[in-house]
């Protein structure tokens, strides 16, 4: 009995000294003396613990800590996990603490609306980067409604990835496609996308679709289920996880197109000879989110427009291409050092071409950073404004959207 | 729940002309050998009845598919099973898989040979089981609480640990397992190592000391403690066991996927506990077969993989996933299975 109670206490004490050391360590407690010279940036993620987030993160850190950026402003990583309410109340603390710039990864484009708000009333600029937030007074910079670099009609991932399966296929075939995860907003816009070009033509034929939750290992698993009922599949459209689907191919000793986003072994079968294209989102978006908010403190908030669009990667068979070491030289474009869920998309010539492999995997800080190119060539169509936002500009309206923008008659914002 | 209760294993009337076939098949299928054999059954009858959801079915692939996929799902049902025999549930499923898949791949990835990065990362995964058991055995927290409080330490310590680099790549020799270039005797490794996997786990869960024990602390401790089990070792090792499973679950995602990240356990909890239940075992401990678990195991996957093929939306597949754990559940119940 004693020693039970005994236990039982020891137990309790732990547990609570766990509680004080957990609330220790995330450390948005108000500064706590310091010389508070130095300003605070943030860096917020919701979800961890996959390459894209860990890279994202890591880049972000390193813009960050760039040793022009370390002389004025502290940064802290802060990991909320995948609950909104832990991401509202670590926004709130950090506001509390004196954030001047929260760079975050939202878990959500509704939730976070009244703690960002109170966090602009307060003064703090929020930039969110591959995710988006309705807020209004927050900056979003996000590949999702992003166009190819050298024809910027050509918009939207899911869209153009469906129009390049579709041109390897010669216009008829069965096509799967390998979804995210159920019910996102990420997941619907790539879908629809991607089935508005699939519908113009009446040779394809979408044979199944299912769930890879954007992660390899499940891919793998689902692909490996529907191609044992499809055996006679064309084409193989995917979003992120298409690592898993090119291996469940490989074990059905199948050679087939497949469209997917910017994992290290889809790039690597691409320089090998394997048809298909590399596009999606690039974990790059974490620095240049962090860059676009120095710009912001530094010129005043008119010198970066609300709404960014992260131009679309786009890697194919041809151009695929082994970088020599850690650093992009010669328009290379992945590493034989990754790992084959490492993403690629690290390194953005225009916008982040201090990044390198270094950066990504360990956040080691840039030795200096470059200026960002002229806001015009980032900033988003009024006409894609309600995929982001969820509502049109004021004097635009919801409509379809005929001209400027391949697939045309897609969902948009149009001129009232 | 600790009362006595008397288990009826085989028939429990003698060969008297009077008892009805069908009272005497009842009475079989309320045991959990009877379960197992239902199980089974339903598991061969569903190949042939496969065409109905695919005209590609059944195949060769989809044969495959079913007995890889299911192998997975079978190793993690072994520890959860040990675990739900014993009277509790294990919710530190994905932290265990992870940290096994983990270590195994950066061990390797280091330069250690293969079959000693297998074994620390056995060893590494079975330190949540190890926790989980010493806390569970030695106070009255209920192992819901632990296992989940323990469980989500270990997934935030590995995190920590895997800063930048969540990603791990596979030893080759794993990857040659799946990959469909080894073949022993004809037969795909992996039915080979579900043959393994079902014989090793049946004759631990019901033919040792150790498998014995769990029967009867999930009967009822007192009943066991008057008979003279060591309970809390029992109660120890069975969660320390349950995490060395969850490792090697690990080890086999890394050779399948070759190559991990961190959330790779986390899609196999909730189908590890309906597999176990549907299986045959009580969910409140004292009764089960292993064979039935890896036969719902195994049907389950089947299920999946028709469900997928026949190109129903995905709500209406999670509809008829969570359906057909219920109906199974019904059939046991109606079976005479102690609930």
């Amino acid at each position: 009995m004693n020693f039970k109670k005994k236990l039982t206490l020891v137990g309790a004490m732990t547990v609570v000294a766990a509680f004080a050391l957990a609330a220790c360590s995330a450390d948005v407690s108000p500064s706590g003396g310091a010389d508070g010279a130095k300003e605070k940036i943030y860096i917020n993620l919701s979800y961890s613990g996959n390459n894209w987030q860990d890279e994202g993160a890591n880049l972000a850190m390193a813009v960050a800590q760039a040793p022009e950026v370390a002389a004025k402003y502290d940064v802290q990583k802060v990991i909320s996990g995948s609950d909104p309410q832990k991401q509202i109340s670590d926004l709130q603390s950090m506001i509390a603490s004196g954030a001047k710039l929260i760079v975050l990864y939202p878990i959500s484009p509704t939730a976070l609306n009244p703690v960002i708000q109170q966090g602009c009333d307060a003064g703090v600029t929020f930039v969110a980067y591959d995710g988006t937030v309705e807020a209004p007074c927050a900056w979003n910079i996000s590949y999702i409604t992003g166009a190819r670099t050298e024809n910027p009609e050509k918009a939207f991932f899911g869209a153009q990835t469906a129009q390049a399966l579709v041109d390897l296929l010669g216009g008829t075939g069965e096509v799967m496609m390998n979804r995210g995860v159920a019910g996102t907003s990420t997941d619907t816009v790539h879908y629809d996308t991607a089935m508005s070009v699939f519908n113009e033509y009446p040779g394809i034929e979408v044979v199944n679709e299912f769930y890879g939750n954007w992660d390899s290992s499940v891919s793998q698993q689902e692909t490996a289920k529907a191609l044992a009922a499809h055996p006679g599949v064309d084409g193989i459209w995917s979003q992120a996880g298409e690592d898993g689907v090119i291996k469940a191919l490989e074990a059905a000793g199948m050679e087939i197109p497949v469209t997917g986003e910017n994992s290290n072994y889809l790039r690597e079968k691409l320089s090998a000879g394997w048809p298909g294209v590399s596009s999606g989102s690039a974990p790059a978006q974490g620095g240049v989110a962090v860059k676009l908010g120095l710009k912001i403190l530094a010129d005043g908030a008119d010198s970066v427009p609300k709404d960014i669009e992260m131009p679309l990667p786009w890697v194919t068979t041809e151009t695929a291409k082994v970088c020599p070491d850690a650093e992009f030289v010669d328009g290379c474009n992945f590493f034989s050092q990754a790992d084959d869920s490492f993403v690629t998309e690290i390194f953005e010539k225009n916008v982040l071409p201090e990044s390198s492999y270094t950066a990504a995997t360990t956040g080691a800080p840039v030795s200096a950073l470059q200026a960002l190119p002229s806001m015009d060539t980032l900033v988003q169509p009024e006409s894609r404004r309600i995929y982001t936002r969820g509502v049109c500009d004021a004097g635009w309206t919801p409509g379809p959207v005929e001209e400027g923008q391949v697939p045309a008659g897609l969902p948009g914002c149009v001129k009232e | 729940m600790t009362h006595l209760t008397t288990r009826t294993e085989g028939f429990e009337v003698d060969s008297h002309d009077h008892v009805s076939w069908p009272h005497r098949l009842r009475t079989y299928m309320g045991t959990s050998g009877g379960q197992a054999a239902l199980m089974w059954a339903l598991v061969i009858l569903l190949v042939p009845t496969s065409r109905l959801f695919s005209s590609n079915f059944p195949s060769a692939a989809m044969v495959n598919s079913t007995i890889l996929l299911g192998l997975f799902l079978a190793v993690v049902a072994f520890g959860q099973g040990l675990v739900i025999l014993s009277g509790g549930i294990d919710l530190s499923v994905p932290a265990a898989i992870a940290l096994g898949a983990f270590f195994t791949g950066y061990l390797a990835s280091q330069g250690l040979p293969t079959p000693l990065a297998i074994i620390l990362g056995l060893l590494t995964s079975s330190l949540v089981g190890l926790v989980n058991g010493i806390i569970v055995s030695s106070t009255n927290f209920p192992p819901f609480i632990v296992t989940l409080a323990v469980g989500t330490i270990g997934a935030a310590l590995l995190l920590g640990l895997s800063q930048g680099q969540p990603g791990q790549n596979s030893p080759p020799e794993l990857v040659a397992l799946f990959n469909g270039d080894l073949n022993v005797l004809g037969a795909a490794p992996s039915l080979i190592m579900l043959l393994a996997v079902l014989i090793l786990g049946y004759l631990i869960q019901s033919r040792t000391t150790f498998g014995r024990s769990v029967y009867a602390i999930g009967n009822s401790i007192r009943a066991a403690r008057i008979a003279g089990i060591r309970v809390r070792l029992s109660a120890f090792l069975v969660y320390w066991v349950a995490g060395i499973a969850y490792g090697l679950a690990g080890v086999l995602l890394l050779g399948y996927g070759s190559g991990s990240d961190l959330n790779i356990g986390n899609s196999w909890l909730l189908p590890s506990i309906a597999v176990v239940v549907v299986g045959g075992s009580s969910i409140s401990g004292g009764t089960g077969n292993y064979s039935g678990t890896v036969a719902a195991a195994l049907l389950i996957t089947l299920l999946s993989i028709d469900i997928s093929a026949a190109g129903f939306p995905e709500g209406v597949k999670q509809v008829l996933y969570g359906a057909i754990v219920l109906l199974a559940l019904l059939l046991s119940k109606i079976g005479g299975g102690r609930r």
